[in-house]
């Protein structure tokens, strides 16, 4: 995640940074994240 | 050349410069995630099916119009156009609800509404809710503070990294691990989430 300092400095979008900094690829992790933001919508 | 040495960019490279097998070569090598995703998510084979379809269709539309800059970071792009193409289609699910809803009848106001849901289904969900805030409260202090704050409290991650007074690397970080640990404790505890 080493650039992602530079691409918050870059005001790069909070998706771009959720999906490159926390997801990674990650379905599972995806999956999760959504399942968890509908629960407490 | 053996295409598993290729990285995602040597593959988008070798496919703009009209190698079309290396587009193909690159679909199949991240499939298997994306669909995972999408199925994970719609619980439909057929509709995950068509929502791949659509996923990479559209990847390689922006690709071909040139309007993707690589930066390493192949899988997350698509991931998250199937999720957008995901949450396209639950909307249309739900537009599809209010139209029916119209048939069957509406409120003193002339709204429409959703069918109520059963008792069950809200037992069902109040114990899943309280099964999962539980494993919350289990997280290490400081991954349990950005997930409350994500969650219940609708952050986001520069006023997650601002309020906790820390760059938002370690909150992504932090939110990472989060979702790790709690993937973990929901296998071992055998949670359906549904």
């Amino acid at each position: 995640m080493g650039d992602i300092d530079e691409k918050a400095s870059r005001s790069v979008s909070e998706e771009e940074l959720f999906y490159d900094g926390v997801i990674q690829g990650d379905a599972e992790l995806l999956y999760i994240d959504s399942f968890l933001s509908e629960l407490f919508r | 050349m053996n295409v598993n040495v290729l990285s995602d960019k040597m593959l988008l490279n070798s496919y703009l410069s009209g190698d079309r097998s290396a587009m193909s070569q690159l679909i199949e090598r991240h499939s298997r995630r994306v669909r995972d995703y999408i199925r994970m998510m719609v619980k439909d084979d057929a509709v995950a099916d068509d929502i791949f379809q659509e996923t990479f269709i559209k990847a390689v539309r922006v690709i071909d119009e040139g309007r993707y800059t690589d930066s390493g970071k192949f899988l997350s792009w698509v991931l998250r156009i199937a999720h957008n193409r995901v949450l396209d289609y639950f909307r249309a699910q739900k537009q599809s609800k209010q139209v029916n809803e119209s048939d069957a009848g509406y409120d003193m106001l002339g709204t429409l509404r959703f069918a109520e849901s059963n008792i069950e289904d809200e037992m069902v969900s109040r114990q899943i809710e309280d099964d999962v805030r539980r494993l919350i409260e289990l997280l290490p202090d400081e991954q349990q503070q950005v997930v409350k704050m994500r969650y219940y409290s609708k952050m986001s991650f520069q006023e997650i990294a601002d309020n906790t007074d820390v760059s938002i690397n370690t909150a992504l970080g932090r939110m990472r691990y989060a979702l790790i640990n709690l993937r973990r404790m929901i296998k071992e505890k055998n949670l359906v989430l549904s």
